[in-house]
């Protein structure tokens, strides 16, 4: 494991310690000149005033000499991940961040070598020392903006399912949803879920689905769509899918999903004016799926019955 | 627990409550059935609006009280199935053929109302 310190580690960073004690300044300014010239750091620099900058500049030092000569990592690692974080948010490319860590080995090597007057087994420890609290402080920064771009990337994520799948009551019972974008099964679960509430809410009695905007309707798309609409089906609201292109239909039936129990129509006019009728007719409770027969078998029982009664009364 | 049923004109009304137990299910198609014959239903609403789940076992039972009531001519209307209950259902395959489904009671009642009116027409052509 990265962080089990063992004695000899301990001895290796007190030697890591005392050069960069005695080449501190040095040390600051090459490392800070290298940041000059790399642009993503200049702009940094720019950025922050000086007072700031050496004030950071010494917790930074005191979190690290706590760690190294005392063992004590929790502060250190902590402030590590609240970089890590700080990059990330603030859009700091990550490679970057290894070209600083390559510019201070760059200058730390040579001082080493002037330090221990060519003490080859010292030379050799300091700079693995050196390797190792780069290794951990790297890891940790790195963890830090992975997770920090993962909740960049997860909200915007939520951001953009919220503002995609919109019902809109076109007047009162009967709701649009327009969908515009890729389906994925999250978001497909997401609009069958607000479908299926906005009935409830707004005692729709038919739905429109527009698939203008998708651009593609697979097999997987075509079943949550399936789905939508036996579940409206059964809530007693009817749906009308319309805008499906030229292409889309020819791929569904070619892969044999042919929506079969939904009712579709070419374009939203043609919808609006269906779901009109649907509306008129209060047949909505009637289109759930596998009540179309039923429907119709209804009317003969009734006929039979009044014929019934007309044969019982003729005799 | 038994199921409280009430008679509106020509309509049977059955409002289920969250947990029925085995036996009240089994004997609900009798029940129903009953009922609807003696007071000469012609329509048969059954709230489902306080159930938080229908299993295969109950949507197969509330389908096929509807097929036995269309042998009697009452038309069967399930009611207010709630939006999660309704993708739970129809993850199941559970679609309650022979039942139609509304909103709620007010669509039920407009729809048997409909229908009815529209037997008669026939009847009297």
């Amino acid at each position: 494991m990265l962080l089990d310190i063992t004695d000899d580690d301990r001895r290796d960073f007190a030697l890591y310690w005392e050069l960069i004690e005695k080449n501190r300044d040095e040390l600051n300014a090459r490392t800070l000149a290298w940041a000059h010239n790399t642009p993503v750091f200049a702009e940094l620099l720019k950025n922050t005033p000086p007072a700031e900058m050496a004030k950071s500049q010494q917790r930074s030092l005191e979190l690290q000499r706590k760690a190294l000569l005392e063992n004590h990592w929790d502060a250190y690692l902590a402030d590590a991940r609240a970089q890590g974080s700080a990059y990330a948010k603030m859009g700091i490319d990550f490679g970057s961040w290894f070209e600083l860590l390559r510019a201070y080995r760059v200058v730390l090597a040579p001082l080493a070598v002037k330090h221990f007057q060519s003490d080859v087994d010292k030379i050799v420890r300091v700079l693995m020392a050196n390797d190792r609290i780069i290794d951990i402080a790297m890891a940790t920064i790195g963890a830090a903006y992975l997770e920090a771009k993962q909740d960049i990337i997860s909200s915007q994520s939520r951001a953009i399912r919220e503002l995609s799948t919109p019902v809109l009551q076109v007047k009162p019972r009967l709701l649009i949803l327009p969908l515009v974008g890729v389906i994925d099964t999250e978001r497909a679960r997401q609009v069958t879920e607000n479908v299926l509430h906005a009935i409830r809410a707004r005692r729709a009695r038919a739905v429109v689905i527009d698939v203008t905007g998708v651009p593609i309707v697979d097999s997987k798309v075509a079943n949550h769509l399936m789905q939508t609409v036996n579940a409206a089906g059964l809530m007693g609201a009817a749906v009308i899918v319309c805008g499906m292109s030229p292409e889309i239909a020819q791929t569904l039936v070619t892969i044999g999903a042919e929506l079969r129990g939904v009712h579709t129509t070419g374009d939203l006019e043609e919808a609006i004016e269906e779901a009109d009728l649907v509306l008129r007719a209060r047949t909505a409770a009637q289109n759930a799926i596998g009540n179309e027969l039923d429907g119709d078998s209804q009317v003969p029982l009734v006929d039979g019955g009044a014929n019934q009664v007309r044969a019982n009364g003729g005799a | 627990m038994p199921v409280p049923i009430l008679r509106q004109g020509r309509n049977l009304i059955a409002a289920l409550q969250s947990e029925l137990t085995d036996s009240t299910w089994a004997g609900l198609a009798e029940l129903l059935l009953r009922r609807a014959t003696e007071a000469r239903s012609k329509g048969l609403v059954v709230d489902v609006s306080r159930m938080e789940v229908v299993d295969s076992y109950a949507g197969r039972t509330l389908s096929n009280i509807a097929k036995m009531m269309k042998l009697r001519g009452v038309a069967t209307v399930v009611v207010g199935i709630q939006p999660d209950v309704a993708m739970a259902m129809v993850q199941l395959g559970l679609h309650l053929e022979g039942a139609q489904t509304s909103l709620d009671l007010d669509e039920a009642l407009a729809l048997l109302a409909e229908q009815h009116r529209g037997g008669h027409e026939r009847a009297q052509r």
